[in-house]
């Protein structure tokens, strides 16, 4: 269980301006400006959920990632996962989380990563037998056996996420930290790291907190979602919340039996395109009118087939990171 | 976190180091081997042209031969205390690599310490090769003689006096949680030890109101105190108070790292390169 009340982080940042003079006046005053990174947060995550943190840069995800990891203090406010204050960095707390960092290597780079997870199995204290299981498990699943004695700098950037994310999990946790695991990563590897995350995650059940630019990380492996724009929170709850929420129009494509040349400019009230061949038209359709408009467009037009998209979810959740109003 | 844990976390990080040392071949034999090869000649060569200079077979307590095993001993033993790795917790701080001993169970001074002990290792062994060779050629000379008593505390001295220096940089590097930058405070800090913990010229042979001032600065107990206790010439109550100093440097430096970490970690913000 994850509780956060009042949590925030203030930064102060140094600030230059260009030029030489200003870099030698700086040499003698410096000039601080005073950066928000996380506003009050409050909210929780229960056991077993797999939560997405998404908003732009410098929202505030890898700040709150952090400070749950213990990594940075917070300005004000209280954390609790699993029954410790995340800062206080207790090793009980520690042998029971995890941090993957997409744009950090965190293994040791220029030994084989085989030598890292037996360095890691004495960190964590891991039965000999318990290792073993788990390294040949989750080294299957991921397809990387044949490289465990690979130098982690030898290795590509997909498979040394693959590496990461076996370091993470070899002793269990139940709380893991995942922030843009998928970064830079190609589309394979990018469907390989999901496919393994939810795969483990129905196993074994950790809260699992991912951050990440990739939309479709966050639809296909999150049922619960939390967007902040600018340090605060702007949505805390079900994707498919925020979808029914969000989502005005659907898109209508209809594809006709036979070009049609001439056709009405708009049907119930709905403007109507057509493509270049006249085979199909589109319409941007208000989603509570949907059933009339298909009634109207059957009636009207000799339809082959038919087509109903809802806007993708990843364009609806960069509304809102953008400039939607809150909807918490 | 335990005294038991941190040695085991400290010996593996040292085995992982050791191994990444080794991997880089060209480097470890240059670094190493080619490096010692030529401070010894430079420092042999000066000592000895400085002795037939002079004219003379004895300086201070020193006879040629007594000088150059000190020397030779002086530079594997400031080898052993500057250990490897060094200058890697700035670099940590400011590119925001600390976060990940922050994450591991494991004590980040564990960690540091055993990045750091290889080239202990390493330097440790070129001074016994070293010592072994001169007595196998039969130049060992006759007026120093070398009884176990003598080895193992001398060793018990370089263990503590690497330790100390390990902390002393730990501190300054640590400023890098404010500063960014410390590779020129880091340097200051090496040439002004070089200078004043006896490398380059027995502390003894120091004119004698700096020789006194410098005994409640912790630069003795780094290099000189080390030498003299392995080859015998300090008296029994020099090496008592010696070890004491030692001890009580130990400690404050230590007590000292842990205020400046602990707040220096108020500041981190785990953001770099």
């Amino acid at each position: 269980m994850i509780s956060l009340r009042n949590l925030s982080k203030t930064f102060w940042v140094h600030e230059k301006a260009p030029g030489l003079k200003a870099s030698i006046a700086s040499l003698f005053k410096r000039r601080w400006r005073e950066v928000h990174a996380l506003k009050p947060v409050s909210l929780d995550i229960h056991e077993g959920e797999i939560v997405g943190l998404v908003g732009s840069n410098g929202a505030g995800k890898t700040t709150l990632t952090k400070m749950l990891a213990g990594v940075v203090y917070p300005t004000s406010g209280e954390a609790d996962v699993l029954g410790y204050t995340p800062w206080k960095r207790e090793n009980a707390y520690r042998k029971q989380m995890s941090l993957v960092m997409g744009q950090k290597n965190q293994l040791w780079w220029d030994l084989p990563a085989a030598d890292c997870f037996l360095l890691l199995k004495e960190v964590y204290e891991i039965p000999r037998s318990e290792f073993d299981g788990r390294l040949k498990e989750l080294a299957g699943v991921l397809e990387v056996e044949t490289l465990l004695e690979t130098p982690v700098r030898r290795l590509s950037l997909g498979e040394r996420m693959k590496m990461e994310l076996i370091a993470a999990l070899l002793h269990r946790p139940k709380v893991v930290f995942l922030d843009e695991p998928t970064i830079g990563l190609d589309i394979t590897a990018q469907k390989s790291v999901r496919k393994f995350l939810k795969q483990y995650q129905d196993e074994y059940s950790p809260i699992m907190l991912l951050t990440s630019h990739y939309m479709q990380d966050i639809s296909e492996l999150c049922k619960r979602v939390i967007i902040l724009r600018k340090g605060s929170v702007v949505y805390d709850g079900e994707l498919a919340h925020l979808r029914d929420k969000y989502l005005t129009t659907k898109h209508i494509v209809a594809t006709l039996q036979s070009p049609l040349s001439g056709g009405p400019a708009e049907l119930a009230g709905t403007p109507l395109t057509y493509s270049d061949d006249s085979q199909e038209v589109q319409a941007h359709v208000p989603k509570d009118d949907v059933p009339r408009f298909t009634a109207a467009l059957f009636q009207n037009f000799q339809v082959k087939d038919l087509n109903v998209h809802g806007e993708d979810i990843g364009l609806i959740i960069e509304r809102v990171m953008r400039g939607g109003e809150a909807v918490l | 976190m335990n005294l038991r844990a941190a040695a085991t976390h400290t010996g593996l990080v040292f085995l992982a180091e050791t191994k990444r040392l080794i991997s880089y071949r060209v480097q470890f034999w240059c670094e190493l081997l080619l490096s010692t090869v030529v401070e010894l000649l430079v420092t042999v060569a000066v000592w000895t042209a400085v002795f037939e200079a002079r004219g003379v077979k004895q300086i201070g307590n020193y006879t040629l031969g007594e000088m150059l095993l000190y020397v030779m001993l002086a530079v594997f033993f400031a080898q052993a205390t500057r250990g490897s790795g060094t200058g890697t917790f700035a670099r940590d701080i400011y590119d925001g690599s600390l976060t990940k001993y922050l994450v591991y169970p494991l004590s980040v001074y564990s960690y540091k310490l055993g990045t750091y002990l290889p080239r202990t290792f390493f330097a440790i062994i070129g001074a016994g090769l070293s010592l072994l060779g001169i007595a196998l050629l039969g130049d060992w000379p006759d007026e120093v003689t070398l009884s176990l008593f003598q080895m193992t505390s001398g060793l018990l001295a370089l263990g503590m006096a690497t330790i100390l220096f390990f902390l002393m940089l730990f501190c300054l590097e640590a400023f890098a949680f404010w500063v960014d930058h410390v590779w020129a405070l880091s340097v200051i800090l090496n040439f002004t030890t070089m200078l004043l913990s006896g490398k380059w010229i027995p502390m003894d042979l120091f004119p004698q109101w700096l020789g006194g001032m410098l005994l409640y600065t912790p630069f003795p107990y780094l290099l000189y105190f080390p030498v003299s206790v392995f080859l015998g010439t300090s008296t029994e109550a020099q090496l008592g108070q010696g070890f004491f100093v030692l001890g009580v440097w130990l400690l404050v430096v230590y007590v000292l790292s842990r205020v400046i970490y602990e707040r220096g970690l108020r500041t981190y913000t785990g953001v770099g390169i």
